[in-house]
């Protein structure tokens, strides 16, 4: 039952999904969509402290039990606190909410994100060696992108930007239309494995 | 100092702090913003859902409008947190598979428009009137086929068009993964120019 | 010169070299012309299609990461619509701590500037809670019902002038704007909305991502993509006004020849080192 619940839930709700798209059903259906949309998006909204209390009991445990780098997770846990607080009394609109959010928290995130522009350049020195026929195609293609997307490139070589935009809209397109269409299928057979209870990893109970 | 100043100061030792790594990898400066991120942005988490759409929920449509069946959604939301009674997880696992039917009963009942319409803008003219574009039709369409043979995994491809088809769909996929490498590069590139703009010219005020 | 030793420089020294290289053309601007795709000319008269007076919805689906190539898009979007007494409604559905505050920043900065009013002219949602595609499919019934009743900063919709016109996405939308990094993106706007309702979608994608999304604008789903800052820089130029976009393509430019420069490098290390192997 236990394990069995959960999968039933899975069958049902999808094939009432399903169902409501592909069935005229009238205004019942419409009604019983709406309904549908509205309890999964309260649900939603109701779960919200999920992850939350996931994060803070991870790090309430570092420091109860010392682990290493205990005081970083003692401080995660002072300014979610603290910022719980003052977001509650200056409104997430506000002036200090918004100061904290834009300048620290959305800079840092930025900044971090950033990081990968100087890891792509340390990769092109690293690891991009033509090696074979593969690495040698890629790397052509990456450097007649490269040129051909920025303004240099038809300074260089006049009409850089328009051989780059045919590999863009050509090959490239084509290949990635090949991709696209074996991950879509791909996409079904796992959704349909999900639906019919054959792809159970979600149940701690493996396939 | 107006507020805008002190936010490009505040964002700028917030830059340089992230950076930190670059120089001295995981360091205490770097570590202690990273905490500060995720700490700060969950506090604005909890307290975006619940001024924005948990209060007006029960305030004005459950309370107000007397929207009762809602509460069936709310029952359902909270069953989650079980996963937190040892024991009882098995009860959260009945919202999770309430969601995941929902998503996937919803993508399997929504997608294939989108990617039929893949699959059939694949059959184009292959003698489309001038050289070119005829030339760029029949290129598209051999790519789209070939790359498909080479991720027929279950298919022996060892002789003959399969051998030949798969391999022109690797490089072909190559070209493919070479553009998007140049294009992920520039995107890259952007990111740091964004983040030096903040430094250079909002903070510092040395570029126009 | 022993070649095999440019296999092994510090990466932190490539760091400054890139920084250095970058910050060069941001003193000394050159002002490279940027030539303007078909793809960026399909958007720009994508929104210009719009009838006048007409309903964008934009969505700024990005977090802070890609924000500095997909913001410069936004402002400019924001600009042609207003231009056109287009009615903005927005939503930012990707990241909870960027999707209510900079997205709204964004949009006030250029509506200020041409006389527009929050809650008359436009208005923004920001970010809702991720029950993809349920709060989505709400609003296309009904937009009000879907967010809850309530704006970014928690205002209630019914009282907005701007919403008493435009009541679901299904009736009074004409042309979907969305940016995408990631999901929710471009994917879910095309399966969820435009596809099944027929309304128009374009909109611009982080470089990242640009790749992946050239088969849809082949096939017609999206109405022409813009891609990252280049992208935006080529809009703005068709938008009339000079942004962030085209402030950064100098920069751009002497950053890509850097890299291209670190990759002759390395390969020139790589085959001294294979050559030197192969003689002992």
């Amino acid at each position: 039952m236990k394990r069995r619940l959960p999968l039933i839930v899975v069958l049902v709700t999808a094939i009432v999904c399903m169902a409501l798209k592909f069935l005229n059903l009238g205004e019942r259906g419409t009604t019983l969509a709406t309904d549908l949309d509205t309890i999964v998006q309260t649900s939603y909204l109701f779960a919200f402290l999920f992850g939350p209390i996931h994060l803070i009991r991870l790090h309430y445990s570092n420091v109860q039990k010392r682990r290493v780098n205990w005081a970083y997770s003692a401080f995660l846990v002072g300014v979610c606190a603290v910022c719980t607080v003052v977001f509650f009394i200056n409104r997430i609109e506000g002036p200090v909410s918004t100061f904290i959010i834009d300048s620290i928290t959305n800079a840092t995130d930025s900044a971090i994100y950033a990081m990968l522009g100087f890891y792509v350049c340390s990769a092109a020195y690293r690891s991009f060696k033509l090696k074979n026929v593969e690495a040698t195609i890629l790397l052509i293609a990456a450097v007649i992108l490269m040129l051909g997307q920025a303004p240099i490139g038809d300074a260089i070589i006049p009409n850089t930007s328009k051989f780059a935009q045919w590999i863009l809209d050509v090959p490239n397109s084509a290949g990635m239309r090949g991709i696209r269409i074996g991950a879509s299928i791909g996409a079904f057979a796992a959704s349909i494995r999900v639906i019919l209870g054959l792809e159970r990893s979600w149940t701690g109970s493996g396939s | 100092m107006s507020v805008e100043q002190w936010s490009f100061i505040f964002k700028t030792l917030s830059i340089l702090a992230a950076w930190s790594y670059l120089v001295k990898g995981d360091n205490p400066v770097y570590t202690a913003v990273e905490h500060f991120l995720v700490g700060s942005a969950t506090a604005y988490g909890i307290v975006y859902t619940i001024q924005n759409q948990i209060v007006p929920r029960i305030v004005q449509d459950i309370i107000g409008r007397g929207k009762w069946g809602y509460i069936f959604g709310a029952i359902l939301g909270l069953l989650i947190y079980f996963s937190f009674v040892k024991g009882q997880e098995w009860i959260a696992r009945i919202t999770m598979g309430f969601w995941i039917g929902y998503g996937a009963g919803y993508s399997l009942a929504y997608s294939p428009p989108v990617f039929l319409t893949q699959v059939t803008d694949s059959f184009i003219n292959l003698r489309a009137g001038d050289f070119a574009k005829s030339f760029n039709n029949i290129l598209y369409f051999l790519v789209v086929v070939s790359t498909l043979m080479y991720f027929a995994f279950t298919l022996k491809k060892d002789k003959g068009v399969l051998y030949y088809g798969s391999r022109f769909g690797r490089y072909a996929l190559m070209v493919a993964f070479g553009s998007a490498y140049g294009s992920i590069t520039m995107a890259y590139l952007s990111l740091i120019i964004g983040q030096l703009t903040i430094i250079f010219r909002d903070t510092l005020h040395l570029i126009k | 010169m022993d070649w095999k030793k440019l296999q092994w420089i510090d990466v932190r020294i490539l760091y400054v070299i890139i920084v250095v290289c970058l910050l060069i053309p941001m003193f000394h601007p050159v002002g490279l012309p940027v030539a303007i795709s078909d793809n960026t000319r399909l958007v720009y008269n994508t929104v210009e299609s719009v009838p006048d007076g007409g309903v964008i919805w934009v969505s700024h689906d990005t977090g802070p990461g890609n924000a500095p190539e997909l913001n410069p898009m936004i402002a400019a979007l924001a600009r042609q619509a207003f231009r056109k007494n287009c009615k903005i409604i927005s939503t930012s559905l990707f990241n909870q701590t960027f999707g209510p505050v900079t997205t709204f920043e964004i949009i006030d900065e250029v509506a200020r500037e041409m006389g527009k009013e929050y809650g008359v002219d436009w208005v923004h949602l920001g970010y809702r809670d991720n029950a993809w595609p349920a709060t989505i499919r709400l609003m296309i019934e009904n937009i009000i019902e879907g967010a809850i009743n309530r704006d970014w900063k928690g205002e209630p919709l019914d009282q907005m002038p701007l919403m008493k016109q435009v009541k679901s996405i299904k009736d009074d939308v004409d042309l979907i704007f969305c940016t995408t990094v990631g999901s929710p993106g471009y994917a879910d706007w095309m399966t969820y909305v435009s596809e099944p309702l027929h309304i128009p979608l374009t909109g611009g994608a982080s470089l990242t991502m640009y790749s992946g999304v050239q088969p849809y604008i082949r096939s017609g789903q999206l109405k022409g993509f813009l891609g990252g800052l280049r992208g935006a820089a080529e809009y703005e130029q068709l938008v009339g006004v000079a942004g962030a976009g085209l402030a950064g393509m100098d920069a751009q430019s002497l950053g890509h020849m850097t890299v291209i420069l670190f990759l002759v490098l390395g390969n020139i290390g790589y085959f001294a080192a294979k050559r030197a192997g192969k003689n002992q």
